[in-house]
């Protein structure tokens, strides 16, 4: 897993280059995670002292360690789990750890947090920049001790020699170290030598959270500021026919009201102050043509356009047509069914803010964002300032989810600060953030088989509709995202097709936590379901008998780059969350079990049973097991955290989750009315980390998708009821 | 920052003294502003969040004379005379024992509703010093998109254990 050839370039850059670095762009090094409140104060630039060997670590003639987290907190816990993989290499004392939050540079080109990709992406750039420091302590402390480096190890951040017990503190030996050059292939500690890898660590940001000192985008407070709110078209597309800036500037606290291509700010002394001028303005909207929108007529477009072939080709083995559209003979049982997934929102407990500074040629911006290098890009481009003069902070992340992706607002911020010759705070409400999301895209599957005399399917085919996420990004479809969960269908079938057709929306979709997976999962796997009761052989022994060498053969042929499909992972999985339920244990009338998994994108393999009960039509999620490899694990407390947030996330779908349009708008622009899972609603949990020996992958989306397909199949198993359309309403389980 | 520059445009507003974490704060806004951005844009005190700003989330819950309220849905006309508490300043044994289980149980994800279900539990053992599911299922409306709710509910169990144990 450590070979040299996989391992960045980075360290062949000397430790003295590297510290010229720090204070010649002192930001890069040291942004938001000091101290964000004294936003504008100077920064002294005392970040050259001591030893920088890289731009991940700092240790200063103290011995305090500064590790630099270069993805977006956004409550997966990249900012204690990161940390962890360098400290662990470097031995460094946990608890005397100052985490310091990456800002985007040319040493910090890519911070793009999503994907569940943190931690597997720095994986071997952060081992590799502890153990580097951490052979240059030691090649200081040999020559002090006069004994061989092979004999001293660290621990506590102290280079300690076992035989004699002596010890020299890392602050003794920074300045001697930061005057050698940095080792570019430092050796990698064993796994069995890990000290916090694979053991729980709290969050490091608790103990700020539980006293409310934690910042936020939206905490952050810059001398003179301004507070701003917008009034945006609620149908895309729309124009302001007429609006009154006088009653908006008569309400007191506002300051300005200033027309921007997004829409009409009003500045003011206050949130408050902003939101009433906004009210003020009463603006009359022109609509024009996406008026006409509705997501009833979508949904029927989409389940119209998945009766006929689709428009993109996304997988293809064998013949499925030549067996799907054969006259029916008595042998081959043929089963289909249309699964229906709604639009729905992010919704992040954090409305959508940026506090921008325009001034002195430069930007300064505070975003909670999951894209920092973007940000600097837009914002470079709005202002046309060279991207060297656009300084982005990232405070922590009030939930991002992928919605944090996109951050349009942030130019608008920097419009508006640019105008008022201020800082300037630009919040979306609550509504804002409803009726301005970039919307995971409602979609339909049409799922169709044949089964051979064995019940086993000899064809497959899954054709998809919906609006393409990517198409929000450019002109182009990415087929491969937009089926993931479908193409990647892991079940070996001699013949599968997998069909993709776009058919756009007006308004922007994004990506939704676990991405596409969550819509062509819950068709997939709710089909296999159909097809195992059609059959009349048990759920998970079905899919056990599927999951074999075969299985997604022709996509390994096919030459495909990064991690290979592992079908022993995923068998095991799935054995795991049918002993943890006890998966053959009969359950009393008016409960039952499904089950369902999936491969995240070949890195992380999860299974989920859940257990449901329905009592007068009233469906309760009473049990959900999950069975999940991530690889190695970095910290049980996060990683089992992230499993149990997944399923809270799922079951919004399952059970509330919907957002419809209406005359081109969002429809549901309140909590009271796009509900999200309650701590009533919330299943016992128990999770099951595998122990696995594969370099670490993410686990902040693979626990989603699982979880829908699970309690629809659950559903069908306590009441004979097949759900193939979320959220589950209540309409569909009366009398049962 | 707090108050406007502008003479006149401070005068238009009434001014009300607060009681806001055992400290006196004078402040000038509308007789409408909700308690929750005098909190956080004249005070300063951004522990309090905004989530929704119509009582529905939970997230800006503060203690009026040490019941838990939706700050973002009262105007400050109508809690001047209050004892207003914020997370930052609520330092009684009962939030110190709801720190401490939160942070033992590593509650918090984003942690952006976090203190808002600190104070909505903080208030709840005040009253209910061992409450059963069912009465943290009353209390605990608040929403968090992060689904911390089992080691919310675990937190809420210790920190009422730790209460017990302690004799105040």
């Amino acid at each position: 897993m450590s070979t040299p050839q996989d391992r960045r370039t980075f360290l062949t850059t000397s430790s003295l280059a590297l510290g010229a670095l720090v204070v010649g762009i002192p930001a890069s090094l040291r942004g938001a995670g000091r101290d964000i409140r004294r936003a504008g104060a100077t920064e002294t630039p005392d970040a050259a002292a001591g030893f920088a060997p890289n731009e991940y670590v700092r240790i200063d003639t103290t011995g305090a360690v500064t590790i630099v987290v270069a993805r977006s907190e956004m409550g997966q816990g990249v900012r204690t789990a990161l940390p962890m993989i360098l400290a662990d290499e470097l031995g460094a004392d946990w608890a005397r750890i100052t985490i310091e939050q990456a800002i985007p540079s040319t040493v910090f080109a890519d911070l793009s947090t999503g994907g569940s990709m943190s931690v597997g992406s720095q994986w071997l750039p952060l081992r590799t920049a502890g153990a580097a420091a951490r052979d240059m302590l030691i090649a200081v402390a040999a020559t002090r001790l006069g004994v061989p480096a092979d004999t001293l190890h660290t621990a506590a951040s102290e280079v300690r020699h076992r035989e004699s017990g002596k010890a020299i503190a890392f602050g003794e030996l920074v300045t001697a170290a930061a005057a050698l050059p940095v080792p570019t292939n430092p050796a990698l500690k064993d796994n069995d030598a890990f000290q916090f890898i694979g053991k729980p660590v709290k969050r490091v940001d608790g103990n700020a959270i539980v006293r409310g000192t934690a910042t936020y985008g939206l905490d952050v407070r810059v001398p003179g500021m301004r507070f701003a709110v917008m009034a945006m078209p609620p149908v895309p597309g729309g124009i302001a026919a007429s609006f009154n800036a006088a009653a908006a500037r008569a309400v007191s606290g506002v300051r300005d009201v200033i027309t921007l291509p997004t829409g009409i700010a009003v500045v003011a002394d206050s949130t408050w102050a902003a939101i009433k001028g906004r009210r003020a303005l009463a603006v009359q909207w022109t609509h024009g043509a996406n008026v006409r929108f509705t997501s009833a007529a979508h949904r029927a477009e989409l389940r119209a356009t998945v009766r006929k072939p689709g428009a993109i080709m996304a997988r293809s083995v064998g013949d499925a047509p030549a067996a799907l559209d054969a006259a029916p003979t008595a042998a081959l049982k043929r089963v289909s069914a249309t699964y229906e997934f709604p639009f729905q929102a992010h919704a992040t407990m954090e409305p959508q803010n940026c506090t921008a500074w325009v001034r002195d040629g430069g930007c300064e911006l505070w975003v909670g964002t999951q894209e920092p290098n973007g940000v600097q890009r837009q914002i470079a481009e709005a202002l046309a300032l060279p991207l060297a003069k656009i300084t982005v902070h990232v405070p922590l992340l009030g939930g991002g989810f992928g919605r944090r992706i996109t951050n349009e607002y942030a130019t608008d911020a920097a419009l508006l600060s640019q105008r008022v010759n201020a800082p300037v705070q630009l919040v979306w409400t609550r509504e804002d953030d409803f009726a301005h999301d970039w919307y995971q895209p409602m979609s339909v599957s049409r799922c169709e088989a044949v089964l051979g005399a064995n019940g086993l399917p000899a064809a497959w085919r899954q054709r998809v509709a919906a609006a393409a996420v990517t198409a929000s990004f450019g002109p182009q479809v990415a087929m491969e995202a937009e089926m993931l969960g479908a193409r990647d269908m892991p079940y070996a079938i001699p013949n599968v097709r997998a069909e993709y057709s776009h058919v756009p929306v007006p308004m922007k979709t994004g990506w939704w936590r676990a991405i596409q997976f969550v819509p062509n999962v819950f068709a997939r796997e709710s089909f296999v379901d159909e097809l195992a009761r059609a059959a009349g052989v048990d759920p998970l022994e079905y899919r056990l008998q599927m999951l074999t060498e075969e299985s997604l053969a022709d996509m390994h042929a096919a030459g495909a780059t990064g991690p290979r499909f592992a079908v022993d992972r995923l068998r095991a999985v799935l054995q795991m969350a049918g002993t943890m339920s006890g998966w053959h244990v009969p359950l009393p009338k008016g409960r039952g079990r499904g089950i369902a998994c999936l491969s995240y994108d070949d890195r992380s393999y999860v299974a989920q049973v859940a257990e449901v009960e329905i009592v007068g039509g009233a469906l309760k999620v009473t049990k959900l097991f999950t069975a999940i490899d991530v690889g190695q694990m970095i910290n049980p407390l996060g990683l089992v955290g992230q499993v149990e947030s997944g399923i809270a996330w799922a079951l919004t779908a399952v059970l509330h989750g919907e957002m419809p349009f209406t005359g081109g708008r969002a429809a549901r622009t309140s909590f009271g009315e796009y509900r999200v899972t309650s701590l009533t609603e919330m299943p016992v949990m128990e999770t099951y980390v595998m122990p696995a020996h594969f370099p670490p992958s993410g686990a902040g989306e693979p626990p989603v998708p699982a979880v829908a397909p699970a309690i629809a199949n659950a559903v069908f198993a306590a009441t004979g009821r097949r759900i193939r359309s979320l959220p589950i309403l209540r309409t569909a389980l009366v009398g049962a | 920052m707090s108050e406007p520059a502008d003479f006149f445009r401070q005068s238009a507003m009434p001014r009300y003294t607060l009681t806001v974490n055992g400290r006196p704060h004078t402040v000038s806004a509308d007789a409408d502003t909700p308690l929750l951005w005098v909190l956080r844009d004249h005070l300063n005190l951004t522990g309090t969040k905004f989530g929704c700003g119509v009582g529905q989330c939970g997230a800006c819950t503060v203690h009026l004379n040490g019941a838990a309220s939706r700050s973002c849905v009262l105007p400050v006309s109508a809690v001047a005379t209050l004892r207003i508490t914020t997370l930052e300043g609520a330092d009684d044994r009962v939030a110190e024992a709801c720190r401490s289980a939160w942070l033992e149980e590593d509650v918090a994800q984003c942690g952006y509703c976090q203190a808002g279900m600190l104070m909505t539990t903080a208030a709840l053992l005040r009253t209910t010093p061992a409450p059963t599911n069912a009465q943290i299922d009353a209390a605990l409306t608040n929403i968090c998109r992060c689904g911390t709710y089992a080691r919310l509910r675990t937190a809420v169990h210790r920190a009422a254990a730790l209460l017990a144990k302690v004799p105040s």
